[in-house]
């Protein structure tokens, strides 16, 4: 009876409403399908793709994630996961297109700029791949060993001179590292972690433990809700913003995403917004939950 | 007076049913309680059956305050809030939960790790060290806390909430209520081994305390009791699935709407009433139903 992200599952709306119904739309129990939702699950399409990466069955891998991009557009992790399919199918120029947006949607997912370096090499971008690697090596600069991506960034850096090397010397660019480590329950694990950390305000490590949940589970909305929380929490809000946003493309009745949503506009002084999302919020909890209390005492508080 | 009934107890009847002419087709249910089991821990018997109910005195009105106030996720804070958990959640009937698992906080099933930063900073130690979850019936020299000093118990519960839940500090009422009932709580009363069946009566019981409560002008904290009661709502909502009993499900609905906007309801008793004989009259084709349940979980 464990699930994924157990705590995920307690956060969703009316007792007994899968977080994702309806395929991804995340509406309530008591409500059809939404027809505006997809028709499949973006998580489970998500950990779908990355077990056929795992069988080296690239062409459904492919294909898994696509659809997947088709709701969580600007998911980084999945674009990063659509890169290697291709790459793991020698599609090194579209390997090369996925991998830009992935590191155009988080900048900090080093490992996407190790395979983007390499990609590049493969297709006779040498410049390319160079300016790749300078962007890693500012980050390992501005990093000076402290920063939880530290070993992430060193990787890929060394990925890609690997690459740079003749060509006898070359140790193909394997897909096996990032396979190895799948598995749901350390999804799970990853996830309770950087709540622990964010309770702990290391808001910068809990984001790193929340994009390696991410490459495990996918855009799940419970991750990308979090990551949203951490970046608020050190003042990014606008990022906060964009992932509020996905994680209620995915799931729209996501109570964490929704009352935070809310918060971020308590603090924007957009009071009419905020006490739209406690309202959706009170739909949701007909018997109550953390998320619409939490909201109206942030709004109550702001009024008085 | 007569007429009244007869009217309440045909609605009764009809939000009971309603829907069984043409149901729609039925979803797997989901039941917040099997979110915090471990993979061999049997889903039917966690949900039909509990640890026996062992207290000094199950009449007093604190401790029956107390006990709802328990169940209350909302009395709680931060993740364990957000999560759905409550006091219940590890304390089954006050007792233990050899089968709670939750991840980050568990390590083997029936323990807990009471210093974890995932559900508070306060006592966070960085260190992952889950303890067995404690009987609250257990006898006297295995408490953890003394339960005859003055104050001590109250004291270590709002501790308990404000420091490893990162709750806010609940009302002197709310504590001298949970107080009450961990006080009674004694495996001296009962076989302590024994089961008992989970029943919509244990979560009509507690909304008629809550409504009581309620009534009087002695109310200090309305907030944490109707949060409590609305908890309990749902968790009768998980059983009388939509599908089945729309009527009945709409109207608990309706209740606990009602129960976020105002501490007197109007008619609270006799909506409760006209609930009962929906509950008691649906309760074959419920989740109370021990066949009907197993043969509907995945």
């Amino acid at each position: 009876m464990k699930r994924a992200l157990l705590i995920a599952v307690a956060t969703l709306a009316l007792s007994g409403a899968p977080a994702l119904a309806g395929g991804g739309g995340g509406s309530s129990g008591s409500s059809a399908p939404s027809s505006s939702g997809p028709s499949y699950d973006p998580v489970e399409e998500y950990q779908k793709g990355v077990e056929h990466l795992k069988a080296g069955e690239y062409a459904k891998a492919e294909r898994a994630f696509k659809r997947v991009t088709k709701v969580a557009r600007k998911d980084a992790n999945t674009r990063y996961m659509l890169g290697l399919a291709h790459y793991g199918q020698e599609e090194y120029k579209a390997a090369a297109k996925s991998l830009e947006r992935a590191v155009k949607y988080d900048a900090a997912l080093y490992q996407a700029h190790g395979k983007l370096g390499v990609s590049y090499l493969k297709i006779d971008k040498a410049e390319k791949a160079d300016a790749v690697l300078a962007t890693l090596r500012g980050a390992e600069e501005a990093c000076a060993g402290t920063c939880p991506e530290f070993t992430k960034i060193a990787s890929a850096i060394a990925e890609i001179e690997a690459a740079k090397a003749p060509a006898e010397q070359i140790e193909t660019s394997s897909l096996e590292p990032l396979v190895q480590q799948v598995s749901l329950e350390t999804g799970d694990v990853l996830y309770s972690e950087a709540l622990r950390l964010i309770n702990l305000e290391q808001y910068d490590a809990a984001i790193a433990e929340l994009r390696d949940a991410g490459a495990v589970l996918g855009p799940h909305p419970d991750v990308l809700t979090y990551i949203g929380f951490a970046n608020r929490k050190k003042g990014e809000k606008d990022t906060a913003f964009a992932y509020y946003n996905a994680a209620l493309a995915i799931a729209p009745d996501h109570l964490s995403a929704n009352e935070y949503l809310g918060e971020y506009y308590v603090e924007l002084g957009d009071m009419d917004r905020a006490q739209a999302q406690l309202d959706k919020l009170n739909t949701l909890c007909p018997f109550g939950c953390a998320q619409t209390e939490e909201l109206a005492k942030w709004i109550a508080e702001a009024d008085a | 007076m007569r007429l009244t009934f007869t009217i309440a107890a045909a609605f009764a009847a009809v939000i009971a049913c309603q829907g069984s002419v043409s149901p729609p087709p039925e979803t797997p249910p989901n039941f917040k309680a099997l979110d915090w089991i471990s993979e061999e821990t049997d889903p039917v018997a966690r949900l039909t059956v509990q640890p026996a109910t062992c207290l000094i005195a199950p009449e007093d009105p604190a401790v029956q305050r107390g006990e709802l106030l328990f169940t209350s996720p909302l009395l709680l804070g931060g993740q364990a809030a957000k999560a759905g958990l409550s006091c219940a959640s590890c304390h089954l009937n006050g007792r233990g939960n050899p089968d709670f698992v939750f991840s980050g906080i568990s390590g083997a099933p029936g323990t807990a790790d009471i210093t974890s930063g995932l559900f508070s900073k306060m006592r966070a130690d960085q260190v992952f060290n889950p303890v067995p979850i404690p009987d609250l019936a257990a006898p006297e020299g295995q408490r953890l806390v003394s339960r005859s000093a003055d104050g001590a118990l109250e004291a270590f519960l709002s501790a308990q909430i404000t420091e490893e839940f990162a709750g806010a500090a609940p009302a002197r009422s709310v504590i001298e209520d949970l107080a009450a009932y961990i006080r009674s709580l004694d495996a001296a009363t009962c076989d302590a081994n024994a089961e008992q069946a989970q029943t919509w009566q244990d979560e009509m019981k507690r909304l008629r305390v809550g409504a009581a409560y309620l009534d009087t002008e002695r109310v200090e904290d309305a907030s944490a009791y109707r949060l409590a009661m609305r908890a309990a709502l749902g968790r009768l909502y998980e059983r009388y699935p939509a599908s089945k009993f729309g009527g009945l499900s709409q109207e608990l609905v309706s209740i606990g709407r009602a129960l976020s906007q105002a501490d007197r309801l109007d008619m609270l008793d006799e909506r409760l009433d006209t609930l009962e004989r929906g509950l008691r009259h649906g309760e074959p084709q419920s989740f109370y139903n021990r066949e009907h349940l197993a043969r509907s979980l995945p």
